[in-house]
């Protein structure tokens, strides 16, 4: 019979490090269904793995580097984005996010809401409406009788904003 | 999220490090604005694959699946049998498939709760698995949005529920269960075999589904009830391998306004419980009753760990609907049905 204690640990570290895992796959990945999968399959890797695991060190960047493996393997390659560069750049900010070992992801979050708030109109509202309310960018850009163009620019805009207030946090590379 | 069209707003062309950052504030502000309920849909798909793959590479397993691989062949060809007549009608199919349903000893099923519409509309569903081995064998897992978990169980000698925080309670066995767990006129409803014999009634229609376009291979029978209480399901929904003859996935549906135990205190869609009113405690640890020993027995309360009529969060009355999904075949243990397999450190006895 599978050993109950370690499903418990197991699922214990799923849920801390699920939303960060997440984040990460979402940045690397084209679509939430690609990014969902290689959740999936590097979860399960880790479950395989977990004996391997070294306590002493913190779960998330060993999740990440599964995921990376995942990814660069050609596990859906044409879904990914696959560029060594490009994963590598990726984990810095990811890395930096995370934090020092213990810190709660949800803290790190509020960081980033922060940032979110300091944005000058019309970049919050547009961050409002296409990540808190889901629309897609043709919709955003109806309601706010905007050109789509315009619209992607300032998405474009609006997040190098939030990533430069999260570089002078701390929380960015 | 439509964050695969909010992609074409990445930047593109851009040097690496550029795109790098463009991606990660991407990836958090998704994350950030995910609902509590698509997380928890994932990760508990997630462990439920740990948990498979854990069954499935057992040692005792090996040795099952070299003996179960003849006889389930064997199954799926006189179930074929069985079944394969084409004009047979929806009716005598959804016997078919309770009977197949009722041939293992052990289901398990999953299940995800929608509350009613109306006020409880903005609720987040519920998901959760039940363990069944027959209508006095049972133990229902619910999982809450905030990812704790609620435990009900009975096993004949003792009905139980272990809340969120671990504390065990013993009830009476003739205890009601939520009514979309069990009905006193329908039975077990979350059970997908008893709810095709419930379909099987006279105050029940049978119908076919030809037009619906689902996947080859699987037929879709619906049932709707025809005469009836307010408060009872009034559609079941069926899809059942056409190979095999087992159900594949059920929806049982409650009509809307039919919800006469709905609290009128605006807590949630709990139930008013039976036997004890009296206030239940705020803080869950010390319900009516309670003997202080780990073990609480008694009646109702709606504490975090209480029963409240159900434990904890547990909904009572009618909700909207429910889809039930077969898990694979799994056997339980002997002690499977008892409060203190699932909770050993909260049981003392008196």
């Amino acid at each position: 019979m599978p050993d109950p204690s370690a499903h418990a640990l197991f699922e214990i570290l799923v849920r801390e490090h699920a939303d960060r895992l997440m984040a990460y796959l979402r940045a690397v990945s084209r679509d939430s269904n690609t990014a969902d999968d290689i959740f999936q399959e590097t979860m399960m890797r880790a479950w395989r793995r977990l004996d391997s695991y070294d306590r002493e060190r913190p779960f998330g960047p060993w999740l990440r580097g599964i995921a990376r493996m995942v990814v660069m393997e050609g596990w859906r390659s044409k879904q990914t984005i696959a560029s060594e560069a490009m994963l590598e750049a990726v984990e810095s900010h990811a890395s930096r996010f995370d934090g020092p070992s213990g810190t709660e992801f949800s803290e790190r979050l509020a960081h980033l809401d922060a940032c979110v708030k300091a944005l000058a109109e019309p970049y919050a509202t547009t961050i409002d409406l296409v990540y808190r309310t889901g629309q897609p960018l043709d919709a955003v850009a109806a309601h706010v009788q905007e050109n789509i163009e315009t619209i992607k620019k300032r998405v474009q805009r609006a997040r190098a904003m939030v990533a430069e207030c999260l570089h002078r946090k701390g929380l960015f590379a | 999220m439509s964050d695969e069209r909010n992609m074409n707003a990445m930047e593109q062309g851009e040097p690496v490090e550029t795109q790098a950052r463009d991606r990660m504030v991407h990836g958090l502000l998704v994350t950030r604005h995910e609902l509590p309920i698509d997380r928890q849909r994932r990760i508990q798909g997630l462990m439920q694959r740990v948990q498979r793959e854990s069954l499935r590479n057992a040692p005792w397993r090996r040795v099952v699946r070299h003996l179960g691989g003849l006889a389930a062949v064997a199954a799926v060809l006189v179930a074929a049998l069985i079944i394969s007549p084409r004009e047979v009608n929806a009716a005598d199919r959804a016997r078919a498939a309770a009977q197949n349903e009722r041939a293992a000893k052990d289901r398990r099923m999953m299940f995800l709760l929608t509350p009613p519409t109306g006020r409880d509309a903005d609720r987040e569903p519920l998901t959760g698995t039940l363990d069944v081995r027959d209508a006095s064998h049972m133990v229902l897992t619910l999982r809450m949005p905030d990812g704790k978990e609620q435990i009900m169980g009975r096993n004949g000698d003792s009905a139980w529920s272990i809340g969120p925080r671990g504390v065990t309670r013993v009830d009476r066995t003739d205890r009601p269960w939520p009514v979309w767990i069990e009905s006193p006129r329908y039975g077990l409803v979350v059970d997908m075999a008893e709810m095709l014999e419930t379909g099987l009634l006279p105050d029940w229609n049978w119908k076919r589904e030809e037009t619906t376009n689902i996947e080859p291979g699987v037929e879709r029978l619906v049932a709707t009830r025809v005469k009836g209480r307010s408060g009872e399901p009034d559609r079941i929904d069926v899809q059942i391998n056409t190979l095999t003859g087992r159900v594949k996935r059920m929806e049982i549906k409650w009509p809307e306004g039919g919800m006469p135990r709905m609290p009128r205190d605006g807590t949630d869609m709990r139930g008013d419980g039976e036997g004890d009113h009296r206030p239940p405690p705020m803080d869950g640890r010390r319900p009516p009753r309670g003997d202080g020993h780990g073990i609480q027995r008694g009646a109702p309360g709606r504490g975090p760990d209480g029963p409240g009529g159900g434990p904890g969060n547990v909904p009572m009355g009618p909700p909207g609907s429910i889809v039930i999904v077969p898990e694979p075949p799994v056997t339980f243990t002997d002690d499977w049905f008892t409060a203190e397999h699932h909770a050993p450190k909260a049981i003392t006895q008196p």
